[in-house]
């Protein structure tokens, strides 16, 4: 039995940034419910292969294909042919005060629940825009606000953020 | 359509000269037992192929490439099979080890055999092709010098950290949000 599932919402930041965040297929073990490890195996402009492992299925990698229009479409879905099917499609658009607009439908067959979990997001969309919501929270660039002070873990070490201006911190004990 | 991804620890050039070598096919394709070329005019070439999988067939295949990226294949005749075609599609690896190809075939048996019977068998055909194209590319890759980095050379495998937030205050019209801990804090 196929099932057709979506959720909408509104997202605190820009477009783009949840087009950057969508279409970084190699973060979603951050932050989609029920991913437990995602791969980018090789990308292009607008296309990816990318290979993620399920919460549900530990040590089980299934090969996805991407698809991305910039700030507007993110799409992640099985290889044609193979199993468990389904589809994983993000439409962004921008709303009138500058945020984004996001829409995720999740299209799979009802075993697909099963071997993915309940938790996933293929169960309920909307925990994935919730999820969305909590990663953009931690930019901190939603349209207008201003931002006082912001200390961030980077590659680099901690750097603090204060008024525009930005300092590079050092330990001193 | 099944499609199917294999990935080789190769450049994408030698990759490529493999696929494009219709001649030496036998000695890599599962189950086929010979391929001559018939004709060739620029990057489009016409082969005759035995396969042998559950039933011998003979396949006449148009192949079209476009060099290091793409190969698609179309049967111009077959006495056996309805239709058959595909791609292989080669892309570099994203951690800058090799070759992830994307490869595609449509195969149409005629009304005789069940479509998903016909796909289950694509689709283990591909797999199998693919680990022969791996460990076929591995021995030419061993005899052959190093080749120059494909047209659209990868990004070796770094995965950039995004800068991860620790404490955060914002002033808007609506009030101080303070981010800390994963958490939100509204303050009026």
């Amino acid at each position: 039995m196929m099932l057709k599932r979506h959720a909408s919402r509104t997202v605190p930041c820009e477009a783009a940034l949840a087009y950057e965040l969508l279409s970084d297929y190699a973060a979603y073990e951050q932050w989609m419910p029920g991913v437990k490890s995602s791969k980018v195996l090789a990308q292009e402009t607008n296309f990816a292969i990318a290979e993620l492992e399920f919460i549900a299925r530990p040590g089980e990698k299934m090969t996805v294909e991407c698809l991305h229009a910039p700030r507007q479409t993110v799409i992640a879905r099985t290889l044609t042919g193979n199993k468990p099917a389904f589809k994983l499609a993000w439409d962004i658009a921008p709303t009138e005060s500058g945020e984004a607009l996001v829409t995720v439908r999740m299209e799979g067959h009802l075993r697909t629940l099963f071997r993915m979990g309940w938790s996933s997001i293929f169960a309920d969309p909307q925990k994935g825009l919730e999820s969305l919501v909590d990663l953009v929270a931690t930019y901190g660039d939603s349209p207008g606000s201003d931002k006082v002070i912001e200390i961030s873990e980077t590659e680099d070490g901690l750097v603090c953020s204060y008024r525009g201006t930005k300092y590079q911190l050092k330990p001193i004990s | 359509m099944v499609k199917a991804v294999a990935q080789v620890d190769t450049a994408r050039s030698i990759v490529y000269s493999i696929l494009t070598d219709f001649g030496n096919y036998p000695q890599w394709v599962p189950g086929c037992e010979r391929c001559q070329v018939i004709s060739t005019s620029g990057n489009t070439s016409t082969a005759e192929i035995v396969l042998n999988s559950m039933k011998k067939i003979t396949l006449r295949l148009r192949f079209d490439a476009a060099p290091d990226q793409l190969l698609k294949f179309e049967m111009v005749s077959c006495p056996d099979i309805k239709a058959y075609s595909g791609s292989y599609k080669l892309m570099n690896a994203s951690d800058g080890t090799g070759t992830v190809v994307v490869t595609e075939l449509e195969l149409d048996a005629g009304p005789m055999a069940p479509r998903f019977i016909v796909d289950r068998m694509v689709k283990k055909t591909l797999e199998s092709t693919g680990e022969a194209l791996q460990k076929f590319a591995k021995t030419v890759a061993a005899r052959s010098p190093a080749p120059a980095p494909g047209p659209a050379a990868a990004i070796p495998g770094h995965k950039v950290r995004r800068p991860k937030c620790l404490l955060r205050v914002i002033h808007t019209e609506a009030g101080d949000e303070i981010y800390y801990g994963g958490r939100l804090f509204h303050v009026k």
